[in-house]
């Protein structure tokens, strides 16, 4: 109860899950850092991905509504953060047919970071006047088509995006540490909104839409404040995606891209912002092993020959068998807390009441 | 003459689309799973076909039919009968796990890379007929599709099976309290699925020529789109829906202007949210789907 009187303690509170988050995530870059240039690379990756694994959590796993489009914002983000930052020598060779204003601006990574962020909220926004509207499997199906109308534009808009081919040039300026202060402020973003009002409100009405609307959430609302939200972030993810590996195209960001994200955050537990992060260390270690393996290189000393599309199906069988057996992911989709005796008897009483309901 | 030319072959891509919209709307009916995994069915039957080459027609024929049911009923065995009940939510990422897992299993065995077969190429001729120019492939699928939907509805209206398909479908509770046996239906519903996946990869195998494990994905988008269309859980809805988009299709590839002609599929699947906005239940919804609260 004093945490509600007292601003200071009240926040430590709020801030202490997600610095649980934050600074061992820190440990575990540093600890990246030590290791080669290749090794560097597969972090920021690693990175990069769960950046969008956060963003994603943001809308799917607070609102409750499935999304399969959200890499459709990534790839909005990159292209707009590679209009800024590709060298003025190199664009005119690469994009000869650029509008002025695009073909003069240069940008450095930060600031290309924040107008791609602001440029797929944008977007976002305009999207979710109609596709808030819907749940369920109207809502999936709905991102499936906004995931193939941007592929479609993307790849055919050959005057800013190079159309289908690979777009070149980008510097490759993203460090690591970049990476992870990137990752680090998306974490904080959406263990604040988490923590809002509107996130609240979201979460209630993922529990029970109708109970919701009955105490006045306009769910609508707040969903677009989420979509929006997860959007600017996927938008951070893009600028992040071209600067770490200096070259993509259109396809890039389609399904592959998708299932990868879906099943981070659904193997580490959709619904905390700690299992989307623990879900993106997860398969991406796994991922890295298994793709090294793939490729005849060992992993401390191991070598396994495993047959090229090998890792898609381990994903694949995980994913199945997280979903039948454990659909709150490894976390059980819990956040980290500071152990309490008030806690405790709470989860006590759960339970109890849990049993008289199945009695 | 040119429009009539256009209409065969609308018919022709509805008729397909139809074929692989209902492989999607026989399962959502029965088991209310969006099965993403539907158009990797396809390719894995049509895969099939390719690993039989040199084998007589009928045979090859017969193989992508099997393939098509014994693949869907594995999966229904094998993952979708442990879901049961489980919210739409984590059922499609459920199929969308099964699709990626079958995907997977054909680079395995065959690759990445893109296969090129002859299967069927003499059906690519075109057949005079006075001013017409018709390729045999869409007369053949135009058939096939006839024969299949006619099969169909035979099956739904005059064997005890289908009734109890129908039953499950329209109020699955109620038809397993009358005695319809769960698992039995829902086993009937992915052969279902399975056999109108098998004629789907043999008509994807003959019309492309060519395939990919990712050879799935456009037929499930397709199929998508079609049931959204005529109605989530409609089976007439979605033969409806398949040849509405059919028609688009050839239409939107006739009469749009050649330098908007790159973005049709944009402007279809615009139109595709545009419509789940007003109708979440699709043009056509069946009568059990319309909201209860």
């Amino acid at each position: 109860m004093n945490s509600r009187h007292n601003p200071l303690i009240g926040g430590l509170k709020a801030a202490a899950p997600t610095a649980g988050i934050v600074v061992p995530l820190a440990v575990l870059v540093a600890l990246v850092s030590l290791g080669d240039q290749a090794m560097a690379d597969a972090g920021i990756g690693a990175l990069v991905d769960m950046v969008m694994a956060v963003g994603l959590f943001t809308f799917w796993g607070i609102s409750g509504v499935l999304s399969f489009g959200h890499i459709a914002f990534v790839s909005i983000g990159a292209y707009t953060s590679a209009l800024l930052t590709i060298p003025l020598t190199t664009r005119a060779f690469v994009l000869p047919a650029l509008p002025k204003f695009l073909a003069n601006t240069e940008t450095s990574f930060v600031m290309a970071t924040i107008v791609a962020a602001v440029v797929a909220a944008a977007f976002s926004a305009l999207v979710a006047i109609p596709m808030m509207r819907l749940s369920g499997d109207a809502a999936g199906i709905a991102s499936f088509a906004l995931l193939i109308v941007v592929l479609n534009v993307t790849s055919n808009w050959t005057q800013l995006t190079g159309g289908l081919g690979t777009l070149t040039g980008v510097p490759t300026d993203l460090t690591l540490w970049g990476a992870y202060a990137c990752a680090a402020v998306v974490i904080i973003a959406a263990a604040v909104y988490g923590r809002s009002r509107s996130g609240r409100r979201l979460r209630a009405s993922r529990e029970d839409e109708v109970a919701a609307q009955a105490v006045g959430v306009k769910v609508h609302r707040e969903r677009r404040v989420a979509f929006v939200l997860s959007g600017a972030m996927m938008g951070v993810a893009g600028s992040m995606y071209a600067h770490w590996l200096g070259s993509f195209g259109p396809t890039d960001f389609y399904m592959d891209l998708t299932f990868l994200i879906v099943v981070m955050l659904i193997i580490g537990g959709l619904r905390s912002l700690l299992g989307a992060v623990v879900g993106a260390i997860i398969v991406s270690v796994l991922v890295w092993v298994l793709a090294r393996w793939e490729s005849g290189q060992p992993v401390a000393f191991l070598s396994i020959p495993l047959p090229l599309g090998f890792s898609d199906l381990v994903l694949a069988v995980v994913l199945v068998l997280i979903l039948l057996r454990r659909p709150d992911g490894l976390t059980r989709s819990r956040e980290l807390s500071w152990p309490s005796r008030k806690r405790r008897l709470q989860e006590a009483a759960n339970a109890e009441v849990a049993e008289r309901e199945l009695a | 003459m040119i429009v009539l030319q256009n209409i065969i072959t609308g018919i022709s891509v509805g008729g397909l689309y139809a074929l692989y919209a209902l492989g999607i709307a026989v399962v959502y009916g029965v088991a209310g799973i969006i099965n993403f995994a539907h158009g990797y069915f396809i390719a894995f039957a049509a895969y099939v076909v390719l690993a039989l080459a040199g084998v007589p027609v009928i045979l090859s024929i017969l193989g992508a039919l099997v393939a098509g049911v014994a693949i869907a009923v594995a999966t229904e065995r094998g993952v979708f009968q442990f879901a049961r009940g489980a919210d739409p939510g984590t059922l499609l990422v459920l199929a969308f796990a099964v699709a990626l897992a079958i995907k997977s299993l054909l680079t395995l065995v065959a690759g990445s890379d893109t296969v090129s077969t002859s299967f069927g190429s003499n059906l690519a001729k075109p057949l005079q007929i006075g001013g017409l120019s018709i390729v045999w492939i869409d007369l053949v699928t135009i058939i096939v599709a006839g024969v299949m939907l006619g099969g169909l509805a035979l099956l739904l209206n005059r064997t005890p099976v289908g009734v109890q398909l129908r039953a499950a479908a329209q109020d699955f509770t109620m038809a397993r309290l009358v005695g319809v046996r769960s698992n039995r239906v829902m086993m009937v519903a992915f052969a279902v699925s399975g056999l109108l996946a098998g004629v789907g990869g043999l008509l994807l195998v003959v019309r492309s020529g060519t395939l990919t494990p990712t050879s799935g994905l456009q037929p499930v988008l397709i199929a998508f789109v079609a049931v959204v269309i005529g109605g989530l859980g409609s089976l007439s809805g979605a033969v409806a829906g398949g040849f509405l988009l059919g028609g688009t299709t050839v239409a939107l590839q006739v009469l749009l202007p050649e330098n908007i002609q790159p973005y049709r599929d944009a402007i279809l699947y615009t139109l595709v949210i545009v419509i789940l906005t007003f109708r979440p239940q699709g043009l056509l919804p069946s009568a059990n789907e319309r909201s209860r609260v």
